[in-house]
């Protein structure tokens, strides 16, 4: 029996922290459409079952685009069997409207909810983690050992405290329960690990990056598990997102210009293996010259085209040499040695103001 | 460097106007009006070009204030030298700058140079315009001067070497426009502005804050009515079913009337089968049987049409019996065979027995009457015989008598054929015949011997005789009677041909030869007669011996006649006898059809309990009429009884049969204005669900709007930090720039200031100890115990401190090749005894530079 298990999809996100407006809207509909293709993927590969561990939505009013999708979805493959667990975005206003739910798509509450698969072999236990219910949840859980059991929550591992409103998953408490794949989501990396001897966790990660913390694969995971013999199962991450996020440092200390810090951009761009179709975030890093060339604007217009969104981040800092100023007889010198004189501006500060003045004489931009 | 000449084609109110120059001081006192300052502006715009060009007012913007007034050209050339070489530069204005034409020509040579461009002040004095104005060039009222960033520079810059000093002024404007761009004090600034915009923006969100309680509370009203619309869902789901368990304790009573009705119809039908079977005296025949059997009786009545055709009346039974005696009980031999014959082939056979045993008799009678003919035909033909002989015996007599005798012979003849047809007719066949050949035997001879006797030399026309002699023969066959088949007609043929050949071997025919052949063929046929007589007698004798009768030559025809008689009488009665007979057996056959077929009917009779009748069709049809109606019976119950298996199949009728009242009921009218009420009120939840998630989605299209001008306040409060520090960095980066300036003129201030103070003695006989120069080669003074600027100073002092400075300046900016002074009019505002020293200061300048000195004023010139 296949199964996928996935999570955070985030459907309707605004995604207006790291996008402009129109890359915003298309990479919304870029990450409603990954649902699409998923499905028509676990369609094609005979997979019996959807799990959505949580947050398949990410505003309290999903859009009539996003809920609609969702729902022909649902109802146009009948022969998937769709496990949906709300999550600490999710609105349960996706179901409202509907008059009956799709027999395919199988809700989970409060209180632990089991459905069973794979003529009874296969029990998929879940449970919608609240305030309410976080302290019992985990000692009321009760499976049947006999069989190969998944359970899904949403939450943040215990090893943190949850940033958000989510609640928190005591991995210790779900040790010995006769888990076997506790299909979690809300963290938006792959993330697998064993639980105890007899089963795993895992946290399917988000189907699409959204912003530039969400960098490097991102997909589903397909369960295969063996209804002959069910102590045997496969687990296979399955990078699936449309576009990449990257964030790519790059070093471009001692360079004069900005052609040759695009140049060492370039290099660590190739080194990431950044696709035309990915997104990249580019930090300029390490010290420069104080009286180097650098044109931001240029810089990024360099890899515009190259990339389908590109962003930078300046994050050098300056290094003046007194040695070079200490004897020069002109306007320059005695401007530098004007400011780095003063004891009232720290370092980082006399730097700016040294550079911001040779740009002014220099006749350059200042920035 | 020094002017050497200058030609001003127009230029202001002057025109077509020369000038020579020489070194040392050039004075040009003329009167007010004149145009010395439009003069001196020639110079200075054959060096720099006109000034003022964005300016509006016409005193500012040069093109405008000097374009000729008179027209023409708006320009004109000067010549000047510098480092040994001369130069004349010339000049045309046009409508703007970018029209004016511009040419260099080396003055000796004529020839065009491009030792200088079109900036050819800058070029050559190292500065610009304004600090041309500033130093080279004193314009009227316009003593007071500054050092210029390109004073500065020029002043810094001792030995001409690069240096950056020059570019402070665009710096410092650069970061000062920097600083007015982002300022946050004035209202054009852009950290103003966006103090504002993020107030603005402040003021959203600060409103907007309610927006997400106000989601919640329409969430919560949502749920409110989701939770009201599943109530309802759940009371109408209850009131359905209460309406279906109405509805259905409706039907199931109905169901059980219905049942009740089945099961009455089913027992009514039942009796009612039972009635029509009670018809039958026993049991209760099948349709299909007795369908058969009125076939069957139909069948029986036509045996029974049979019978009556063949049975046989008392007439035909009489004659069957008398026939049945003849052919088979002592009848004659003839009839016991016929009989034999009949029974055993058949009357075909029989038939075919009488058409031979006819056609047998029909040649015996023939061959009798033949023989009978050939009989009686047999005394003539002797008779012929003996006629012929006796008249071959005359012939041979007559051929000894004389030609009479021979004439007589023919009419002998004819008479006695005659006399023989009389006798034949009248008395005697036979004799008559003889009588008849003889005569014609006689005219034969006689005309033979006729011939003979007349002609006996005409043996030619022997055949003639012949033909004769044939035609005898005719008469002898003239009987007719004797049958082609006999072969005697052969005889007399053959015998003809035999005698023909013979005859014409010689091709004489000779009347002897010829009644030879008479002869010989009348013997032959009368042997030939005798022997078919006695032949047929034969066969006609035993023909009739076996038809059990005695040959007797006077009998035999009626005996045969009476054979055939019988023949056909036997045939007759054999026809008839077997026809009886026939029709006797398909009587019986038909009777026994008959028998056997009733029987069968009247079993079936009684089988069904009846009494066979005389007209078995007739009750029959009443027995299937019947059985027809008890069918009927039979169907009806047989689906009545379906019908009841059927509703008792699909209907619990164990529960019909137990149905009792469960309780009281709404009815159903109560349910359905309770389901419509219900309908009612889920519409209106339905209603208010939509209205909350239009008010849902307004808020949260509110709170998304919201939430962009809290990311676009953010991003405004980050700009706004990120501009203010800029503008702190740029500002403190502008003032150290200032700073750094000031540091560095400060180094040449002291030179400037001894050559100030040389000039300003040279000019006021005083010690210019309590003048001071700064950074910025601004003067101050010394004035009531501290320092003030020159400004404060009088006109007079102001000017004589401002070209003081201005040598001063000059003198540190050129320290190689001197260049030109332009003074309008420096000196107006000095009182005499400055005016004289004055004089003298122009005069001592005039040893250092060429002074081109315009005034107006006699005492000042």
């Amino acid at each position: 029996m296949k199964l996928i298990h996935c999570a955070d999809l985030h459907l309707d996100s605004k995604l207006n922290a790291n996008l402009d407006k129109e890359h915003a809207k298309e990479r919304k509909g870029e990450i409603l459409h990954t649902f699409e293709r998923m499905v028509s993927y676990a369609a094609e590969h005979g997979v019996e079952a959807i799990l959505v561990a949580g947050d398949l939505f990410d505003v309290k009013n999903i859009s009539a685009t996003a809920r609609n999708t969702v729902l022909h979805n649902v109802t146009n493959h009948p022969e998937i069997m769709f496990y949906y667990l709300k999550g600490n975005h999710d609105n349960d206003n996706f179901l409202s409207r509907l008059e009956e739910i799709p027999a395919n798509l199988k809700l989970f509450g409060p209180g632990w909810t089991t459905y069973e698969a794979a003529g009874g072999q296969v029990a998929i236990s879940g449970l919608e983690l609240s305030a309410e219910n976080a302290n019992l949840a985990h000692a009321s859980l009760v499976l049947d050992t006999r069989k190969f059991n998944i359970v899904m929550l949403h939450g943040q591992e215990s090893r943190g405290a949850a940033r958000d409103k989510a609640e928190v998953i005591d991995l210790k408490a779900l040790r010995n329960k006769g888990i076997d794949y506790l299909a979690l989501g809300h963290v938006h990396a792959y993330k697998k690990e064993k639980l105890d001897a007899r089963g795993t966790y895992c946290y399917a990660g988000c189907l699409e990056g959204r912003g530039f913390d969400e960098c490097g694969e991102h997909g589903f995971v397909l369960l295969d598990i063996d209804t002959e013999n069910l102590s045997r199962h496969s687990h296979q991450f399955v990078p699936f997102a449309r576009r990449k996020l990257h964030e790519v440092h790059v070093d471009v200390t001692d360079c004069a210009a900005t052609a040759e810090m695009a140049d060492r951009a370039k290099e660590e761009l190739a080194r990431a293996g950044c696709g035309a179709q990915d997104l990249v975030k580019i930090v300029l890093e390490g010290m420069l010259d104080v009286e180097c060339e650098k044109d931001l604007a240029y810089f990024l217009s360099v890899f515009r085209p190259q990339f389908y969104f590109v962003k930078a981040y300046d994050e050098t800092t300056l290094k003046i040499s007194m040695e070079d100023y200490l004897l020069d007889e002109s306007l320059k010198g005695e401007y530098v040695r004007q400011v780095m004189a003063d004891g009232s501006l720290s370092d980082e500060e006399k730097k700016i103001i040294v550079r911001y003045g040779l740009q002014a004489i220099a006749g350059e931009e200042v920035q | 460097m020094r002017l050497i000449s200058c030609h001003i084609e127009n230029f202001g109110k002057l025109h077509d106007c020369s000038r020579e120059f020489h070194d040392g001081v050039n004075v040009v006192r003329e009167e007010n009006g004149w145009g010395k300052s439009t003069f001196a502006a020639f110079v200075r715009a054959m060096f720099y070009g006109l000034g003022g060009e964005r300016k509006r007012s016409l005193l500012e913007n040069e093109r405008k204030r000097y374009k000729p007034w008179q027209g023409g050209i708006f320009g004109g050339q000067l010549v000047f030298e510098i480092h040994g070489k001369k130069y004349k530069v010339s000049r045309i204005f046009k409508d703007k700058e970018a029209n004016d034409e511009f040419e260099l020509r080396d003055a000796e040579t004529n020839l065009l140079s491009d030792a200088y461009g079109k900036k050819i002040g800058e070029e050559i004095f190292k500065i610009n315009r304004e600090a041309f104005m500033r130093t080279v060039f004193i314009g009227q009222g316009e003593c007071e001067t500054a050092a210029t960033d390109d004073v500065n520079a020029k002043i810094g810059n001792f030995a001409d070497n690069a240096n950056d000093l020059d570019r402070y002024e665009a710096a410092n404007a650069r970061l000062t426009e920097i600083v007015n761009a982002l300022t946050p004090s004035r209202a054009t600034g852009s950290i103003a502005k966006r103090r504002e915009e993020i107030a603005r923006y402040g003021r959203i969100v600060q409103g907007g804050e309610g927006i997400l309680e106000s989601i919640d509370k329409y969430q919560g009203y949502f749920r409110a009515e989701e939770e009201l619309l599943e109530s309802l869902k759940i009371q109408m789901k209850a009131a359905g079913e209460q309406q279906a368990r109405a509805s259905g304790r409706q039907a199931a009573l109905a169901k059980r009337s219905e049942w009740e009705r089945l099961k009455k119809e089913a027992g009514e039908k039942r009796r009612e089968r039972e009635e029509r079977r009670n018809c039958f005296p026993k049991e209760v025949p099948a349709m299909e049987e007795i369908r058969r059997k009125i076939v069957e009786c139909g069948e029986m009545e036509k045996v029974y049409e049979r019978m009556q055709i063949h049975q046989l009346s008392e007439a035909e039974a009489a004659e069957l019996a008398a026939l049945q005696a003849t052919f088979c009980e002592g009848g004659s031999a003839d009839a016991g065979r016929i009989g034999q014959l009949g029974e055993e082939g058949g009357l075909e056979a029989l038939r075919d027995c009488f058409a031979k045993e006819q056609r047998c008799a029909s040649v015996i009678m023939k061959k009798w009457g033949e023989r009978n003919s050939r009989n009686k035909a047999l005394p003539s033909n002797k008779a012929a015989l003996a006629a012929l002989k006796a008249s071959m015996a005359a012939s041979k007599a007559a051929d000894n008598l004389p030609e009479t005798g021979k004439g007589k012979m023919p009419l002998l003849g004819i008479v006695l054929a005659i006399i023989g047809v009389i006798v034949a007719v009248a008395v005697h066949l036979q004799a008559g015949i003889c009588a008849v050949v003889v005569g014609a035997g006689l005219l034969a001879a006689g005309m033979i011997a006729g011939r003979n006797g007349a002609k006996p030399a005409d043996t030619g026309n022997g055949a003639k005789p012949a033909d004769t002699g044939n035609g005898a023969k005719p008469a002898g066959t003239g009987n007719g009677e004797k049958p082609a088949g006999t072969g005697n007609g052969a005889k007399p043929a053959g015998d003809g041909k035999d005698v023909k050949p013979r005859g014409g071997e010689d091709g004489i025919e000779t009347p002897d030869a010829q009644a030879d052949l008479e002869l010989e063929n009348l013997r032959g046929t009368i042997e030939e007669d005798e022997a078919f007589i006695a032949r047929v007698d034969g066969e006609v004798a035993d023909y009739l011996m076996g038809h059990g009768k005695v040959f007797d030559e006077e009998t035999a025809s009626d005996g045969l006649q009476g054979i055939l008689e019988d023949l056909y009488a036997y045939e007759n009665k054999a026809e008839k006898y077997f026809a009886l007979k026939e029709k006797q057996e398909n009587f019986e056959k038909a009777m026994m059809e008959f028998k056997t077929v009733g029987g069968a009917v009247a079993t079936f009779l009684d089988k069904c309990g009846y009494e066979p009748s005389q007209r078995p069709s007739r009750q029959l049809e009443e027995i299937r009429e019947l059985a027809q109606h008890c069918q009927v019976a039979e169907d009806a119950l047989r689906e009545a009884n379906a019908r009841l298996g059927r509703f008792e199949a699909e209907n619990d009728v164990a529960g019909l049969a137990k149905m009792q009242g469960d309780g009281p009921l709404p009815s159903l009218g109560e349910l359905n204005q309770q389901i419509q009420t219900l309908n009612g009120e889920m519409e209106k939840a339905h209603r208010s669900i939509n209205e909350y998630h239009n008010t849902l989605e307004d808020l949260q299209r509110q709170y998304d709007e919201w939430e962009e001008c809290v990311a676009r306040l953010e991003e405004l409060k980050e700009r706004q930090a990120e501009e203010q520090k800029k503008f702190d960095y740029v500002f403190k980066a502008r003032l150290k720039l200032e700073l750094a300036k000031e540091a560095m003129t400060a180094k040449y201030a002291d030179p400037i200031l001894k050559g100030f103070g040389k000039y300003y003695e040279m000019i006021s006989g005083d010690t210019a100890d309590r003048f001071h120069i700064d950074a910025n080669t601004a003067v101050t003074v010394d004035e009531l115990g501290r320092q003030r600027d020159s400004v404060s100073l009088s006109s007079g002092y102001r000017d004589l401190v401002g070209i003081c400075l201005r040598m001063a300046l000059v003198d540190a900016m050129y320290k190689g090749e001197a260049p030109f002074l332009v003074m309008d009019d420096p000196f107006a505002n000095l009182d005499d005894k400055k005016v004289a020293a004055a004089r003298r200061f122009v005069e001592e300048l005039g040893k250092t530079y060429q002074v081109v000195y315009f005034t107006c004023s006699h005492s000042r010139g």
